[in-house]
């Protein structure tokens, strides 16, 4: 699901090796986490995977590789309805990577 | 004689029996047998289960995000309206539902998902105004809406659970 400013955080994985993406998930991600949650692994979905379902991918390299996913449905009566179709059809269409070891945020 | 189905699931996703028209005492015995079996269902999953179950899962997912900012990535607290209206929403659901995965969306909203595969799952938002935001697959079918709790859970929401759960 979106966050509340409709701008989805993620980063561009291609060409990086399984431990470069961990790197990034370790250098960019877990520090921005609240203290105790986990980072299991990643799903990866294409750009057109994104695209194909009106969203918009938009890649900032702030910090490197950071792109933000906009586009989400606004302004109508049943948006979340329509966040969570969305959602459910990217959650289906991702291949989700596990990292060998769980990620704690201390 | 007596077919077994006439054990139906009913739209409430209750389990129920039409009435029997066997005459013979092997028809008899074969009545009985299904209320048997009826019983041994309905003692399996004891009333207020679900509620039970449901809440102490909301409990632990508020737990986890009662401040803002949850998530890194700018989250809502869960919203204390939200939290009463699931509640609400658990409380009425039918016996025989299974539990959902309990979860909080980054809006602070209430999430309940139940996932029986990809082409069968049924996913909702339930927010502080009882207003209930779902999403569902049933084989090729999409199905989306917004509906309100008023007293209990949406019958459109409950029709929508019991065909994926039939799916």
């Amino acid at each position: 699901m979106p966050p509340p400013d409709l701008e989805l955080s993620t980063y561009h994985t291609d060409d990086l090796s399984d431990n470069e993406i961990q790197n990034v998930a370790a250098t960019h991600v877990l520090p921005e986490m609240a203290v105790g949650r986990s980072i299991y692994g990643c799903a990866d979905l294409t750009v057109e995977q994104y695209e194909e379902k009106a969203l918009e991918v938009d890649r900032d390299d702030i910090p490197e590789r950071h792109t933000t996913v906009t586009g989400w449905p606004t302004g109508n009566a049943d948006d979340k309805a329509a966040h969570r179709d969305i959602a459910i059809d990217l959650a289906s269409a991702a291949s989700l990577k596990l990292f060998p070891s769980e990620m704690k945020r201390r | 004689m007596i077919a077994a189905s006439q054990l139906q699931l009913s739209r409430e996703g209750v389990l129920t029996l039409r009435d029997s028209h066997g005459l013979s005492p092997e028809a008899f015995r074969l009545w009985e047998r299904i209320k048997d079996l009826r019983r041994y269902w309905a003692e399996g999953i004891s009333v207020g289960r679900v509620a039970a179950i449901g809440i102490a899962n909301l409990n632990v997912a508020r737990s986890e995000t009662s401040w803002a900012n949850w998530d890194g990535y700018g989250a809502r607290p869960i919203d204390t309206g939200a939290y009463e209206m699931a509640k609400r929403f658990l409380c009425t659901l039918p016996t025989m539902t299974p539990t959902p995965a309990i979860g909080v969306d980054p809006d602070g909203e209430v999430s309940m998902d139940w996932t029986f595969s990809r082409t069968k799952l049924l996913s909702i938002s339930v927010g502080a105004t009882g207003r209930v935001s779902y999403a569902a697959r049933i084989g090729v079918d999409k199905v989306r809406g917004t509906e309100w709790i008023v007293d209990a859970v949406p019958t459109a929401v409950l029709d929508v659970l019991s065909r994926v759960m039939r799916a």
